[in-house]
């Protein structure tokens, strides 16, 4: 399916653009976004060092390991394929809360170390395992408490009122997480008999 | 009023006391993590490029706002708001510039403004965590993920203006 929505953004984007007369545009964007992504993951290689650095530090402390212990009453409730006594519990906590806080940035890397951890209990196959679906929905759905972005950008185009937005967000992100669960759910014991 | 500040610095300062405490090499530590990172963003480069190339040639044909200023014709959605609904999943880029305008537009507290704000602040760009999340470990048999996210992000438009729609009329 990424293959067909990839094809169809080139095929509908450069045939309109020759139909709009924009075929000019196309030729500076085919020159230039593919300078801009690198630079965006320039950008992002600093933070994803720098956070996966801490994160080590922390889990040579022992501290994920605690993290997951406490946490896994939780956990298992949405996770409930994944093994009792296992660091990927922290790493999954540990990306919701970054989330929850508005740190993007953060919760990728932690994002991506219970990603890694879990294909290694999928026995490193190359398909997907259903709690790395999971995890994947629930990212982009994005349980958040802190919207700080999008408050600082409401401030520079002058709202009144830059904050009243936030227990619309908290209310609205807390219903589409569920939802997100709710559809993972039904999308996996629709597809039960592929993952074996 | 504003804590959030602190949460970064306090969270560092706290395991670097942990870590001193518990005598544990942190240098040799962080230099281990950082070298996983670094892998992590070689790893996804391929995968963002190639989303990050696709949409935005799809962005610069306008083939989303003419389509959409068509249906507004019919008096049956804003177009700008619409453009932003088809853009968010795909491009956070893309979605992040249509917002502005709807701000500059409408206003930032009007009723387009005040759901795009939230339809924005209360999730992520699908596609992009899709890509990025199975990139990084090379899961190359996706399942319903795509299926699964978009459907999510509908009903997230739905949710949304409902109850933006009650916010606002309370």
């Amino acid at each position: 399916m990424v293959n067909k929505i990839w094809l169809l953004l080139f095929i509908i984007g450069i045939a309109f653009a020759i139909y709009n007369n924009r075929i000019i545009e196309i030729n500076n964007t085919l020159l230039e976004a593919p300078q801009e992504a690198v630079k965006l993951i320039l950008n992002l290689t600093g933070l994803y060092i720098f956070w996966n650095g801490i994160l080590q530090i922390a889990k040579d402390c022992g501290l994920i390991e605690k993290f997951a212990r406490r946490i896994y009453f939780l956990t298992k409730l949405i996770y409930p394929e994944l093994p009792e006594n296992h660091e990927v519990h922290g790493y999954l906590a540990s990306n919701m809360a970054a989330n929850m806080l508005g740190l993007g940035s953060v919760s990728t890397p932690l994002g991506i170390k219970a990603m890694e951890e879990m294909k290694k209990l999928n026995g490193n196959k190359d398909s997907a395992s259903r709690s790395m679906l999971t995890l994947v929905l629930i990212n982009s759905s994005c349980l958040t408490l802190l919207p700080t972005t999008i408050i600082s950008l409401r401030k520079v185009y002058g709202s009144s009122d830059p904050t009243k937005i936030i227990p619309l967000i908290i209310l609205i992100s807390f219903l589409t997480t569920m939802t997100a669960i709710i559809i993972d759910r039904i999308f996996y014991f629709l597809n039960k008999k592929k993952f074996k | 009023m504003n804590y959030s500040v602190y949460i970064i610095p306090v969270i560092i300062i706290s395991l670097m006391i942990y870590a001193y405490h518990k005598k544990i090499n942190a240098y040799e530590s962080f230099i281990k993590g950082a070298k996983e990172g670094l892998k992590y963003s070689f790893e996804i480069l391929p995968y963002v490029a190639s989303m990050i190339i696709a949409t935005s040639v799809f962005r610069s044909s306008l083939f989303v706002e003419t389509v959409t200023k068509f249906l507004n014709l019919a008096k049956i959605i804003n177009s700008d708001i619409l453009t932003f609904m088809i853009f968010k999943p795909i491009s956070g880029m893309a979605s992040l510039a249509v917002l502005k305008e709807i701000y500059q537009t409408y206003g930032t507290d009007s009723f387009l403004g005040i759901f795009a704000s939230v339809i924005q602040g209360s999730s992520d760009t699908t596609l992009y965590i899709i890509t990025v999340y199975f990139g990084a470990i090379g899961v190359k048999e996706i399942r319903y993920a795509i299926k699964a996210g978009l459907l999510n992000d509908i009903i997230s438009f739905l949710i949304g203006f409902l109850i933006v729609w009650l916010f606002l009329s309370v």
